[in-house]
């Protein structure tokens, strides 16, 4: 039996696989398909605190070896969620992670207080990277900006006594300063990456592939920017990193491990196999037996550099 | 549903840049319902979503899937050879709903058969069926044949009046409507203008109509949400709650 154990901010998770948000819903399609409680945790959609219609369509187009989107957080907002999300996501045997998004600091913190009341959630994601949800008034992410990732995250915490993971973009001048802003404000953890802002052309009609004009990139094309990006917070924090980007296959994860993440989310990857999750989780135990390896703490920040 | 390594057991070409896949897939032919779709990984390339097809036929325990090839994942299917095993995903999604009385009109403009075949023979000879084929020009005129062999009457119209009348299918649709009393219910699936045409056309005559929309699909199973449809209750998806839809339930001036 090999030990996957992790823990995050006083949390501990059974193992380290954990579903990225909005490419697993709410857990109730996957439930359908396989035993959810299996993986480390579940992390939802991102709600917000009222609800939001979306972009129009064309919201997906495909990139080589990667996929662009524009969903634009389409969500039922928090009221929906509450009454009909949260009484399924109780009943898991699993840690849930709800992702939250909100216009400012305070809105942030009440989310955070109604998530935790209803009972439903053990940490909360907090979504400060959305590349099709802008803030401000120079329209940027709010993991664009140290001063604004520390007022969310600190009046999350002071609100609320859920652990916090930041969920932070790669689109940034240096990934460790808005990593250590999320880490001085009291996050429990930071997660990286969320999507690369992007676009994809169709030549012939002159026209852009998505309605929204620009989208966020996902899949294997987007892995080596993930791997670099851990690489470099991970030798930067002290809170654990959680990691994604195109993680598609036990090896895939076993490297972000070894490159020092404590935990990884499985995004794209859930989308074009249903099964990509736990066959994640298998194939590491499997690996690390075959390598002699009893406890996944032995592997992790061991890259041999 | 769920996921099925499935043998290809032939994939020809059977129109202009249009091609016909079987596969063995005994668990997905008996549980498919006409309008529900199948969810194909299709090696090689550098694609790395899912394609999603309608199901055309089901005959035993072969499914069929009529496609036309459009992109690189489309011309990678082309190329496979009776044998290869693919994973797909199936079925899926909300198909047409069961119609156990009266007459039924199917309306196809041109890609539009796929999932009509099936649905003509679920339906088989008890039901009056009646089959408008639509398309721009003659070759663009699919499966009337296929048609034919459920007992359906099978009527033909081309924008270049190449074969039948030169006209849409809806002009076709509506004396159809306007000859016969009684109970008639519409299933259509095509390019998007064609479908709000039809709509309007249902609407004025109160006949129920059911269209199968498409839109760009990742999932397939409803949590990505990347393939709305506008509707009067706001956006739907296409995968989960669709692809079929009543066409009352349609924001139609929203559809692109």
């Amino acid at each position: 039996m090999v030990q996957l154990e992790i823990s995050i901010g006083g949390l501990r998770l059974k193992n380290p696989v954990m579903t990225a948000s909005g490419t697993f819903g709410h857990g109730t399609e996957f439930a359908e398909l396989y035993d959810i409680n299996r993986l480390g945790a579940v992390v939802t959609k991102t709600i917000t605190p009222l609800p939001r219609a979306g972009n129009p369509p064309p919201r997906v187009a495909e990139t080589p070896s990667g996929m662009l989107n524009a969903v634009g957080l389409q969500n039922g907002g928090l009221e929906e969620f509450l009454k009909n999300k949260a009484p399924f996501l109780r009943r898991l045997k699993t840690t849930v992670v709800v992702s939250i998004s909100a216009g400012g600091p305070a809105e942030f913190a009440d989310m955070a207080l109604a998530v935790e009341t209803s009972g439903c959630a053990a940490a909360l994601e907090l979504n400060l990277s959305c590349p099709n949800v802008l803030h401000g008034a120079v329209k940027n992410m709010i993991s664009q900006d140290c001063g604004a990732i520390e007022a969310v995250v600190s009046a999350v915490k002071r609100k609320c006594g859920l652990a916090a993971i930041a969920k932070l973009s790669p689109n940034v001048t240096d990934i460790t300063k808005t990593a250590l802003a999320a880490q001085n404000a009291g996050a429990d953890a930071v997660c990286l990456i969320n999507t690369l802002p992007a676009m994809s052309v169709d030549l012939k009609t002159r026209k852009p592939r998505l309605a929204n004009i620009t989208g966020g990139l996902s899949g294997p094309a987007i892995k080596p920017v993930a791997l670099k990006l851990v690489w470099d917070a991970v030798r930067a924090l002290e809170i654990p990193v959680i990691a994604c980007g195109g993680i598609t296959t036990a090896e895939d994860a076993l490297e972000f491990i070894l490159c020092g993440a404590t935990a990884v989310e499985v995004g794209t990857a859930n989308l074009t196999n249903p099964f990509a999750a736990p066959e994640i989780l298998s194939g590491m135990e499997r690996w690390l037996r075959e390598n002699n390896i009893a406890v996944l703490g032995e592997l992790r920040g061991k890259l041999i550099a | 549903m769920r996921n099925w390594n499935c043998k290809l057991l032939s994939n020809r070409k059977i129109a202009d840049g249009v091609w016909l896949a079987a596969f063995d897939a005994p668990k997905i032919a008996a549980a498919a319902k006409p309008g529900q779709f199948v969810h194909m990984r299709v090696p090689g390339g550098e694609h790395i979503l899912r394609r999603p097809f309608s199901i055309h036929r089901v005959d035993g325990n072969t499914i069929k899937v009529l496609y036309r090839v459009v992109g690189a994942a489309t011309f990678a299917l082309s190329a496979l050879k009776a044998g290869t095993m693919l994973d797909i995903l199936g079925p899926l999604g909300r198909g047409f709903p069961a119609i156990n009385s009266g007459r039924v009109i199917l309306l196809a403009g041109g890609m539009g058969v796929a999932p009509l075949v099936f649905l003509a023979q679920k339906l088989g000879k008890k039901r009056g069926l009646t089959v408008i084929l639509g398309a721009k020009s003659s070759s663009g005129v699919l499966c009337a044949a296929g048609f034919r062999e459920t007992g359906a009457r099978v009527i033909a119209c081309t924008e270049d009046g190449s074969k039948g009348k030169q006209c849409l299918v809806t002009v076709l649709l509506e004396n159809e409507l306007a000859q016969t009393g009684g109970k008639t219910t519409v299933c259509a699936c095509g390019p998007n203008l064609m479908l709000k045409r039809a709509a309007a056309v249902c609407a004025q005559f109160k006949t129920p109509c059911y269209v199968s929309l498409e839109e760009r699909m990742a999932c397939g199973i409803g949590v990505c949400l990347c393939c709305p449809v506008p509707t009067v209750a706001g956006y739907k998806s296409a995968c989960k709650d669709g692809p079929v839809f009543n066409a009352l339930e349609v924001a139609w001036s929203n559809l692109k």
